[in-house]
């Protein structure tokens, strides 16, 4: 059995990490540039027994302006091609033998069948997508969010199924950042998801 | 310890913490159940171009399951074209703008909400309107969906400038139309004996219906002439394919007039009854025989004397296909080309006849007012000149000249300019002068992706959401086809928005309210269309679900219009003027008359630089789709196609890489060295050179013929003359 205080501390590591693929304020910004945020996370890791050698490093973060351009060059697609944190793009649109549309079979949309589970999942836990995700309700931060939602709520089987379910493109995501020259840190903070990722994956199939 | 997350997105509704005894946790448990998912059958018009051809959409769990056409839409009775198919799964391309975007310096944009981009768009906005009059401000688009709501912004403001970007497309045609005959007449093709389509392709700008029109009078025996510098795709299915020199269809269709008069063969009757200013041009154009026309056409004089006694002799159930892009906004001489459409046509005495052309079925719909309206306010002159006395007082002010106003940009007389559903820095002359746009104080774009204008130039983009996600008043099926009843087709929302996009309404009514014109906009889509079709013995309800709906009480009468038994066309005479009075009255000739185009290739690497659609792209439009973009692929789409002999001569190979230079541009591109173009030009599909960023599927791919075009304006309808460009072609080093 997970303990309460473990699941608490699980759920909010997964929170700390959505929020670098939000679009950044400048309280996220001064958090970071401090080391806050950084020392959070690691803290958050280390009492879980996490692995967090992908994050031991002192990151070169640019200024505001330039960290917002960065995050919008990586995770908007403004100025060059982009590594969207959505996991409908990186899988086959639809299942569905049925589907006559000619996209059908490709990757690279939005709103695939991933997008249709977890618009049913938050509905069905009473959860609202906000109005700026509505297109892409399996962004990578509302992916985390209903994830430390899910810890906290949810039993182990239903959690286990989640994250088989809805984490499996993360390496093909960080494939195509590597792809784009994405800021290190964006690179970093992946790496170090997936490992989060297969360490609770791992903590849960021990129960 | 307080966690760090500030900024945590879920929100919990009412239900929470009680999960659904039906939530399928499990993806596959999910996908399974979502599989047996009813399916809704709703009705949208395609925006794959400008036909609206009637689409029915399939909506499963939400999306886009399939799409149908519909079987009573005039455009396409039941069929799509590759194009269609594209731009319905096009909705969920990842490249659409998903929010509003402020500039926050050069290519770099940041993502803002809807309200602070009304606010800051409406503080700049009066200000400008303060300092400079509203004669300053512009609204610029394809035309003419947003018009009634720009309308009502324009007049508020005090601005008379519209602008549409018919001066790329066939401000000719229609410039001539309204003057000659005062209305519009369309090919009926399927009655058809002898057609002649000259620079235009119905296969490659897809009129669904159209072909199958075409194809059937084939099938009963009609012959199909195509005249066109290249082997088009209509010419693949024509009986005959005479290729012509670029620029000199006037010539070719002054000799088949001269032909026809010359050997008695016009239609006595219709020419005595309804034209007028007939000896006017004949006494101008005497001298126009196949033999002179066959030097400058580069068509023997034996072959133009067939097509004029074969048209003849099919009339009046023959035509010259009235055209449409092809020829009407690409050379100097494009305006009389267009006046030459009708004299031909109208010497045939084929107007208003089964068989020859006909005008669209019409019904009468209501006028949507809304309730208050902008008080009058003063206004300039029209800022591009268009229909006003001086230079360009002959071009209709309804099209515009919407390439004078990145100079006027520049000169500071726009400042601020509104961009809807237009793309003038890829679909206009010369991006690099396009680009002066930004000049002005401010520049707002609303698109549905990121399109070279708004990438390059626009202060705000407003994205409008998809045509899929939309509805839109109802719009008749009329045009470029013919059929005996009139249609009233209707785009209604098939799916919900998906990004944080607004229909235009929306986006018109959050500007409004920002400057005070709040309570102008204070009506709904539903109300428009409601009053539209009020004269009709129809509810809103049966148009939705029916999404296009014919109206076979309504008499459709092919008979020459008449009033008292006088011609009565809506021309000075009431007859068809083959001589223009407002044309001569600016110092132009009232009848057509040769005249050169501008610019001729002489040395031995020059080539007129010509364009045209391809089946599966819509200009550039559709070249972000990554679905079209497979197939462009498939075919070496992105070619440079050149005469083989000509290609022979320069040492060029199909597969080489050439280098093709104007006074404005050099680019490199692959070459298809073919026997299916005339030697005198080479000709690039129009749907390639995408240079915005953000359009990743476009990006870089292929060259576009404006890259190489300056920015001109013919004087009498204002077109650009697109097709007045020479290009240098050599062998590149690749």
């Amino acid at each position: 059995m997970v303990l309460t205080v473990q699941s608490d501390q699980l759920s909010d590591l997964f929170l700390i990490i959505a929020d670098f693929y939000k679009y950044p304020d400048q309280e996220f910004y001064d958090q970071l540039i401090s080391s806050k945020l950084l020392s959070e996370l690691k803290e958050k890791m280390q009492k879980l027994e996490l692995e967090t050698s992908s994050i031991n490093q002192d990151f070169d973060i640019p200024d505001f302006d330039q960290f917002k351009q960065e995050y919008s060059r990586c995770f908007i697609g403004l100025n060059e091609p982009s590594a969207l944190p959505v996991e409908s793009v990186y899988k086959v649109w639809t299942t569905d033998s049925q589907a006559q549309v000619n996209i059908a079979n490709e990757k690279g949309y939005l709103m695939g069948d991933s997008a249709l589970h977890i618009k049913h999942l938050m509905s069905g836990l009473g959860l609202e997508i906000p109005r700026e995700y509505q297109q892409m309700p399996d962004h990578l931060t509302i992916l985390l969010e209903l994830l430390a939602y899910i810890i906290e709520h949810r039993q182990a089987d239903e959690i286990k199924q989640f994250l088989d379910d809805h984490f499996d493109w993360l390496m093909d995501f960080k494939s195509r950042l590597v792809e784009i020259e994405a800021l290190p840190l964006f690179l970093r903070i992946t790496e170090c998801l997936m490992d989060c990722i297969e360490q609770t994956k791992t903590i849960y199939k021990k129960l | 310890m307080q966690k760090i997350s500030r900024r945590s997105f879920l929100k919990a509704t009412a239900a929470a913490g009680a999960a659904s005894a039906s939530l399928k946790f499990s993806f596959s448990d999910f996908a399974e159940a979502a599989e047996d998912a009813p399916v809704e059958k709703r009705h949208t018009l395609c925006n794959g171009c400008s036909n609206l051809c009637g689409l029915f959409v399939h909506v499963k769990n939400g999306r886009v399951w399939k799409a149908e056409g519909n079987p009573i839409h005039l455009k396409n009775r039941g069929k799509i074209c590759a194009r269609g198919h594209g731009m319905v799964a096009d909705i969920y391309n990842p490249d659409r703008v998903t929010q509003p975007m402020k500039r926050v310096g050069e290519d770099q944009f940041e993502p803002i909400s809807w309200e602070q981009a009304f606010a800051e768009i409406g503080e700049q906005l009066t200000d400008i309107v303060d300092r400079y009059t509203g004669d300053s401000v512009v609204w610029m688009e394809h035309g003419v969906r947003g018009k009634d709501y720009a309308d009502i912004l324009l007049d508020y403001i005090g601005s008379p400038n519209y602008i549409t970007h018919y001066a790329t497309c066939f401000t000719a045609k229609t410039n001539v139309w309204a003057n000659m005959m005062g209305t519009n007449l369309y090919g009926d093709h399927e009655n058809s004996d002898y057609m002649l389509f000259v620079g235009r392709n119905f296969a490659g700008g897809i009129l669904p219906n159209g072909m199958q029109k075409v194809l059937k009078a084939k099938e009963k025996g009609a012959k199909i002439v195509v005249v066109d510098p290249r082997c088009c795709e209509l010419a693949k299915v024509a009986d005959e394919w005479i290729p012509i020199r670029p620029g000199t269809d006037l010539a070719f269709y002054l000799a088949i007039a001269h032909v026809i008069i010359e050997e008695d063969l016009k239609d006595r009757k219709f020419v005595r009854e309804y034209v007028e200013n007939f000896d006017e041009f004949w006494n101008a154009n005497r001298n126009c025989t196949p033999e002179w026309a066959e030097g400058i056409t580069d068509i023997p004089a034996d072959k133009i004397r067939e097509i004029a006694r074969d048209l003849a002799k099919h009339a009046p159930r023959s035509f010259l296909e009235p055209g449409y892009h092809g020829l009407n906004a690409h050379y100097k001489n494009s305006v009389q080309q267009a006046q030459m459409n009708i004299v031909i046509n109208a010497l045939l005495g084929n107007m208003y006849q089964r068989g020859g052309l006909l005008p669209s079925a019409s019904i009468e719909l209501g006028q949507f007012e809304p309730e208050q309206q902008p008080p009058e306010k003063e206004m300039g002159p029209r800022i591009d000149g268009a229909g006003e006395d001086g230079k360009y007082a002959t071009v209709e002010a309804a099209r515009g000249i919407p390439q004078r106003i990145p100079q006027l940009a520049e000169e500071g007389e726009v400042r601020a300019i509104f961009v809807y559903h237009y793309n003038p820095l890829r679909t206009g002359p010369n991006p690099e002068y396009q680009k002066k746009m930004k000049e002005a104080d401010l520049v707002v774009s609303i698109p549905i992706d990121w399109n070279e204008t708004s990438y390059h130039t626009a202060d705000y983009i407003l994205p409008e959401c998809y045509f899929m996600e939309r509805a839109e008043p109802p719009v008749t099926t009329a045009g470029h086809v013919t059929h005996d009843y009139p249609q009233l087709a209707m785009r209604t929302e098939v799916v919900e928005p998906m990004e944080d996009t607004k229909p235009l309404i929306d986006i018109m009514k959050g500007l409004a309210k920002e400057i005070g014109a709040e309570e102008y906009f204070d009506f709904t889509v539903e109300d428009q269309a409601r009053a539209m079709i009020e004269p009709l013995d129809i509810s809103l309800e049966q148009l939705k679900e029916a999404g296009c709906l014919e109206f076979r009480n309504q008499s459709f009468d092919p008979e020459f219009p008449l009033s008292g038994g006088e011609p009565a066309l809506d021309t000075p005479s009431g007859k068809v003027e083959f001589s223009v009075g407002i044309y001569k009255a600016n110092g132009f000739s009232g009848v057509p008359r040769w005249i050169p185009p501008k610019v001729i290739p002489r040395e031995e690497d020059e080539f007129r630089l010509i364009h045209g659609k391809q089946p599966w792209h819509s200009h550039h439009i559709t070249s972000n789709n990554p679905y079209l973009m497979e197939i462009t692929e498939m075919y070496d789409g992105t070619r440079m196609w050149i005469n083989k002999e000509r290609a022979d001569q320069l040492g060029i190979e199909t597969g080489d890489t050439v280098v093709v230079e104007s006074e404005i541009a050099t680019k490199e591109i692959e070459v298809k060295a073919t026997e299916l173009l005339h030697p005198d030009c080479v000709w690039v599909p129009s749907a390639y050179g995408g240079f915005s960023e953000k359009a990743e599927t476009a990006y870089g791919v292929g060259i576009n013929y404006n890259d190489f075009v300056s920015e001109e304006i013919e004087p009498i309808a204002g077109s650009v003359m697109g097709q007045e460009v020479i290009v240098k072609v050599r062998k590149g080093e690749k």
